[in-house]
């Protein structure tokens, strides 16, 4: 084994390095080649970009090597590795605290680098590729330097180790851990593509909607990415985590949430600049919020700043991500200031009842939805600066700011998707809402005759009728047109995702309104009832291995299967893991829990049980929300070019 | 669209926010190492009623007038095992000095049997706090063992250490905590 002479770290650090001054040279070769107009230097930039891909990937296997064959010479192998962690938790244990997320970042960011170089391989003389190709690139490199300076994963660790903790308990017990990270980092790390075209816009003034049309799937592509590793999360936390939610406001969720509510907006205002040139400096603006808020939120959860139950690992990285954060922020202002006037806008709103006003209250909506979540973040820290206290920002808060919005953005969900571009008439209004009215208020009966009441809930129900009925006649009139051709492209595929949505604030409505829990103090062989369900324990028994020790209730649900609540200590870690048992159907979920303090052989067991009504239908929403993302990168149905579009095509570009 | 007048107000308020946000995340304190955050840091200590693993009461608040150190433990949890020997030297150094901290450990989900056995064999005569239902462990927001918490002689919580002690943490955080808060 390499182990004992510490060549594996070694090799690390120097592809790392490698690495660096590859994007380093690339994003020169990109700039100093565009401007003095020379293809041969261009030419470079994908050299430069194989070669940062290919010291990240190295970087990584070596790592992963060093995982797999316990090399406790390094100090991040030390801190997450341990022979008793099994083989798949211990591969997933390279991305489990810092040092190795970074690297997955560096690893995802190069891949993107490439994909983007090689997309645009045959226009990379044209100036705004070889800029955003430089961003990337930049980017690339300061995530190179992170990597090899203050988080790196290859230092050395004290001498004489043997074996370690292994990764944080939460970390090793559901195969979620597997998916979740590298998931979101894909969504997390690919807002970058768009990104670095608005900057490379901005740099070129070619600001026109060119830049738009090309990074619109990349776009799609991260949010779909984003939004699948938020829901995986939020999955990860129900089953794991044992407090029967899906939510919790925590900083980290919140670093994961305010991108996506800035890059939502965006994939629904970019198509009124499309379509009509307009909200050109929003666009940018939410591209600049949505990359710098991924800076923002990593320097908010990886600095210790704020107190998070994701705080695995913490490090004087802050610095680093908080200059990052200023430099995005001042270089995209001073560049959007800059380009001011050629930003002007060609066209005008014509009428508050229009498509594109229907997108700009929407963008309204997230924005205040963006501010919302953010100051409730990072709200301690204003107090703290303030007054010298820590307090911290809880559940209520959050939940009292957002229903509201949720409920509006439902209520515009149901009239945008049947109003016009341009304007709409009041007729037009009653015959295209017809049906989706009814779609509602057969909501409203139905989810009154199935015992819902309270105003936000009902509300949430009648609204996802209507909208559903909104979402589902455009998929109607596109299938009933054009045959299969119907469900794809951005409208319809749109609309599909639209009814994922509904399905998730239903689920969330009726969850969180109607869930019932109550504590069972369980005797072996007794049955208890709650909420019309009988629960009987069988038995409490111990398991134990290498990493731990682990006490199952076995309890019978409803006279059928046993389900196994635990409490599993992880004894190398200091740290008891509680693992609920989940009985699950479409109407409702029985969420059971072990309480402590358990004793084996006590034939007793205190269990909590929770009953979530149509919990599951969040994940069925999330389902639907990945298939019309998916959907919605394919190609709808063409316009040819001789269509007459609603806007002036390209003025401000022609003027450059 | 926009008259110009409102564009230059919404990009002055938007860049005064922006300031506003980066100066607060500058001079925020982040954690310094093991020494953690916690809001419970400058608030009254939460009350703990408990008794100990020889079923004598224990009332926190009467504890006022002396600082007082909990630590949560299990005998089990490798962490609290490596730091025990750093516990037993502070116990006794402040046994030693006048007005010494009072050293508690609370024990969290583990049976008095071990719990015994642990301290016999590796030393340490000071109180042990039962922790059965885990309120004390949930008042004061730990996740995992070990942890440590400083609570000054008016009963406010003045520091919190997550993880393994290091060498002389303990000793120095409360030397230090001494000569700021006692007057």
């Amino acid at each position: 084994m390499l182990a004992s002479a510490g060549i594996i770290g070694t090799i690390g650090r120097a592809l790392l390095l490698v690495g660096f001054v590859g994007s380093v040279f690339g994003a020169f070769a990109a700039i100093t080649g565009v401007r003095n107009n020379e293809p041969r230097v261009i030419r470079l930039v994908s050299r430069f970009a194989v070669l940062a891909f290919a010291a990240a990937l190295g970087a990584f296997a070596v790592m992963e090597y060093a995982m797999i064959t316990r090399d406790f010479s390094l100090a991040y192998v030390q801190k997450v590795g341990s022979w008793s962690t099994p083989a798949l938790y211990n591969f997933a244990a390279v991305w489990s605290a810092l040092e190795g997320s970074i690297l997955m970042w560096v690893l995802i960011l190069s891949g993107y680098t490439l994909a983007v170089c090689f997309w645009m391989r045959k226009r990379m003389n044209e100036s705004l590729a070889a800029w955003a190709m430089a961003v990337m690139m930049i980017v690339l490199a300061f995530f190179f330097l992170v990597s090899f300076y203050p988080a790196n994963p290859f230092a050395n660790g004290a001498p004489g180790v043997l074996d370690g903790p292994g990764p944080n308990p939460l970390l090793q017990n559901h195969i979620l851990v597997m998916f979740h990270p590298p998931i979101l980092y894909l969504g997390y790390v690919g807002v970058t593509v768009p990104f670095a075209f608005a900057i490379a816009a901005l740099v070129t003034g070619r600001v026109g909607e060119g830049w738009l049309l090309a990074t619109r799937r990349w776009s799609l592509f991260a949010w779909g990415f984003l939004t699948f590793g938020i829901a995986l999360g939020s999955w990860w936390s129900y089953e794991v985590l044992g407090w029967s939610g899906v939510w919790a406001w925590d900083p980290v969720e919140n670093a994961s949430l305010l991108p996506w509510i800035t890059g939502t907006a965006y994939i629904h205002s970019v198509l009124v600049q499309e379509r009509r040139g307009m909200l050109r400096v929003w666009n940018i603006s939410l591209l600049v919020a949505t990359f710098s808020l991924t800076i923002l939120g990593t320097f908010l959860t990886r600095s210790g700043v704020l107190n998070s139950v994701h705080a695995f690992s913490e490090s004087g990285i802050g610095a680093w991500f908080l200059s990052f954060f200023a430099v995005v922020l001042v270089v995209s202002v001073f560049l959007i200031g800059w380009r001011g006037d050629k930003l002007r806008s060609p066209g005008v709103i014509d009428s508050p009842l229009s498509r594109e006003a229907a997108f700009l209250a929407n963008n309204v909506l997230f924005a205040v939805f963006a501010f919302v979540v953010l100051l409730g973040t990072v709200f301690p820290l204003i107090i703290e600066a303030l007054q010298n206290r820590q307090i911290a920002v809880g559940a209520p808060f959050f939940d009292r700011l957002t229903v509201p919005i949720g409920i509006a953005l439902l209520t515009l969900m149901s009239i945008a998707p049947v109003l016009p571009w341009r304007k709409a008439s009041a007729e037009t209004l009653q015959t295209r809402l017809f049906w989706p009215a009814w779609c509602g208020i057969a909501a409203l009966v139905a989810s009154l005759a199935s015992g819902a009441y309270g105003l936000a809930p009902l509300l949430t129900f009648t609204l996802g009728g209507v909208s559903s009925g909104a979402a589902l006649r455009q998929v109607v009139l596109a299938t009933r047109r054009q045959g299969f051709r119907g469900l794809v492209g951005r409208a319809n595929g749109g609309m599909i995702v639209h009814l994922g949505v509904i399905l998730i604030a239903v689920a969330l409505g009726a969850s969180n309104s109607y869930s019932k829990s109550q504590e069972l103090s369980l005797v072996a062989g007794v049955p208890a009832t709650f909420a019309g369900h009988s629960f009987e324990l069988t038995d409490v028994i111990e398991v134990r291995d290498d990493r731990s020790v682990s006490v199952k209730a076995l309890v019978i649900v409803d006279g059928g299967k046993t389900y196994e609540p635990a409490i599993t200590k992880y004894t190398r870690i200091g740290m008891n893991v509680g693992t609920p048992s989940v009985k699950t159907s479409l109407t409702s979920d029985i969420y059971l829990t072990l309480e402590p303090p358990v004793r084996q052989d006590s034939n007793t067991a205190q269990i909590k049980i929770f009953i979530k009504p149509m919990i599951s239908w969040l994940w069925i929403g999330t389902g639907l929300m990945a298939v019309g993302t998916f959907l919605a990168a394919f190609p709808g149905r063409r316009r040819r070019p001789t269509d007459a579009t609603s806007a002036p095509v390209l003025v401000a570009d022609k003027s450059a | 669209m926009f008259s110009k007048n409102l564009v230059k107000v919404v990009s002055g308020v938007v860049a005064f926010v922006l300031v506003l946000l980066l100066w607060v995340l500058i001079i925020s304190k982040p954690s310094d190492g093991q020494v953690a955050r916690s809001p419970l840091l400058g608030q009254p200590a939460p009350s703990i009623v408990a008794s100990t693993i020889d079923n004598q009461p224990f009332v926190l608040e009467r504890r006022k007038g002396s600082w007082v150190v909990l630590n949560f433990f299990n005998s089990t949890c490798v962490p609290c095992i490596n730091e025990h020997p750093l516990l037993v030297d502070f116990a006794n150094r402040e046994f030693e000095i006048s007005n010494g901290a009072e050293l508690y450990t609370v024990v969290n989900d583990d049976s008095d049997i071990a719990v015994r056995e642990f301290f016999s064999k590796n030393g340490g005569s000071w109180t042990k706090l039962k922790d059965d239902n885990g309120a004390i462990a949930v008042a004061f927001g730990v996740a995992r063992v070990p942890e440590t918490w400083i609570i000054d002689p008016n009963g406010l919580v003045r520091l919190r250490v997550t993880g393994e002690l290091s060498e002389g943490l303990l000793e120095a955080q409360l030397d230090k905590l001494r000569e700021e808060f006692t007057s």
